[in-house]
């Protein structure tokens, strides 16, 4: 949870129609998320995942699990943990993927 | 005694034999599971203190613990690291090597201690230790393996390390021991000037991968194959290194070795960029509701980059 406001920052970084989050809470606890979502006011969506697509789809081994899908569909980064040299590796990803500078 | 009552006792044997058969293994599991929480908890302490009385009360609740090897050593490593005290982790180190802790477990001790002189640059003392312990009937391949890459990455005596790195590969015991053991292995025998065996043993560590190979054998095989002259192979292993993550030195590593060999290093860039896509797979669809209800589907954001955060409330 610790990564809504820097997945927040990222966000603002990219025009909305080329770059978007989406996060999926694992958990099944839909008070406790509503609870964070409120305090941190987050602007992407927050899914449930009563279907297990983190689990069985993604085959997520913990969270939190970051990908990066390109514009093709394709997953180009996948990453398990947070550490807080993440932010940047992301808006590297993200600006090379949008065809900026680097 | 009735028949009867003979019949009744041998069922109610039976069932406690079958309980017992069922649910031992998983109170042992259960205790393994319990001792593997309290050693996580204790390691992942960042106040030196407060992480030297976790460890501590480790080996008090745990005193035959499976564990309890690493917690000497985390213990070791708060003495020289966390609290800067290196006299009192090597005093450590040898009060726990005179005690009567089983061997296997006192034995995590050496790679640490080893460590603190390969750092102090004591090379006597490296030589010597290195030889004790070759000696010892440790059945921890990590122990031995954790010195030859301390020597490795010192560059400090390589042929000590190959030794240390064979013992390591004949006391593994599974393919995550093997892949390791042996990767350590090549790298020691590059390290010493032989390439030859060193491909041979990075080569066999990177079957053990499988679909992806360590960063580190890669860029060791590559250089022993260099070192071979056998240009192809090392481009192969190189542009295997760059489809998984980006590394400039190999970046230009492989420009060389294109120019080299083809001329010119044109179409580089294409191979590699061709190879990450081969690699990559489709994100797979899915439906899921907001917190809002709304139904969102993956594609929804079809030609736009997505982030996706699998996450949970803690």
């Amino acid at each position: 949870m610790a990564e809504f406001p820097r997945l927040e920052e990222l966000m603002a970084k990219f025009p909305r129609d080329q770059f978007e989050v989406v996060a999926i809470d694992d958990s099944n606890q839909k008070k406790k998320i509503l609870k964070v979502v409120e305090k941190t006011e987050v602007s992407f969506p927050v899914l449930l995942d009563d279907k297990s697509v983190g689990r069985d789809l993604y085959k997520i081994r913990g969270t939190p699990t970051t990908y990066i899908i390109n514009q093709k569909g394709l997953v180009v980064f996948k990453h398990l943990g947070y550490v807080p040299q993440m932010d940047e590796m992301l808006e590297k990803e993200v600006r090379s993927l949008l065809g900026g500078p680097a | 005694m009735s028949k009867r009552s003979i019949i009744v006792i041998l069922v109610l044997v039976a069932v406690v034999a079958v309980l017992a058969w069922a649910f031992v293994p998983r109170f042992s599991e259960m205790a393994r599971q319990k001792e593997l929480d309290t050693l996580r908890a204790a390691r992942d302490e960042t106040e030196p203190a407060e992480r030297m009385k976790k460890l501590q009360s480790f080996l008090e609740q745990f005193p035959r613990g499976k564990y309890r090897g690493y917690v000497h050593g985390y213990i070791f490593d708060t003495y020289a690291s966390l609290m800067d005290d290196t006299t009192r982790a090597v005093e450590y180190a040898r009060d726990i090597l005179a005690s009567d802790e089983s061997l296997d477990q006192k034995g995590q001790l050496y790679p640490e201690l080893f460590s603190l002189w390969v750092q102090t640059g004591n090379s006597d003392s490296i030589v010597v230790l290195a030889e004790e312990v070759l000696e010892l009937p440790l059945t921890n391949p990590w122990v031995y393996m954790g010195m030859g890459y301390e020597l490795v990455e010192a560059k400090l005596h390589p042929t000590v390390a190959v030794k240390l790195c064979e013992k390591a590969v004949g006391l593994a015991e599974d393919d995550y021991d093997r892949t390791y053991c042996l990767a350590t292995l090549g790298m020691a025998h590059l390290r010493a000037g032989s390439p030859e065996e060193a491909v041979t043993a990075l080569e066999q560590a990177k079957e053990f991968c499988g679909e992806e190979p360590d960063e580190e054998i890669l860029r060791y095989l590559g250089e022993a194959q260099v070192a071979l002259g056998r240009k192809d192979a090392a481009i192969e292993t190189y542009l295997l290194m760059m489809e998984t993550g980006e590394y400039d030195d190999i970046r230009s590593e492989l420009t060389g070795l294109y120019v080299e060999t083809k001329g010119s290093a044109e179409g580089l860039d294409a191979e590699i960029e061709a190879r990450r896509e081969r690699r990559m797979s489709p994100a797979p669809e899915f439906s899921l509701r907001a917190l809002d209800g709304k139904l969102v589907s993956l594609s929804d954001y079809k030609d736009k980059v997505l982030l996706l955060n699998f996450m949970s409330p803690t």
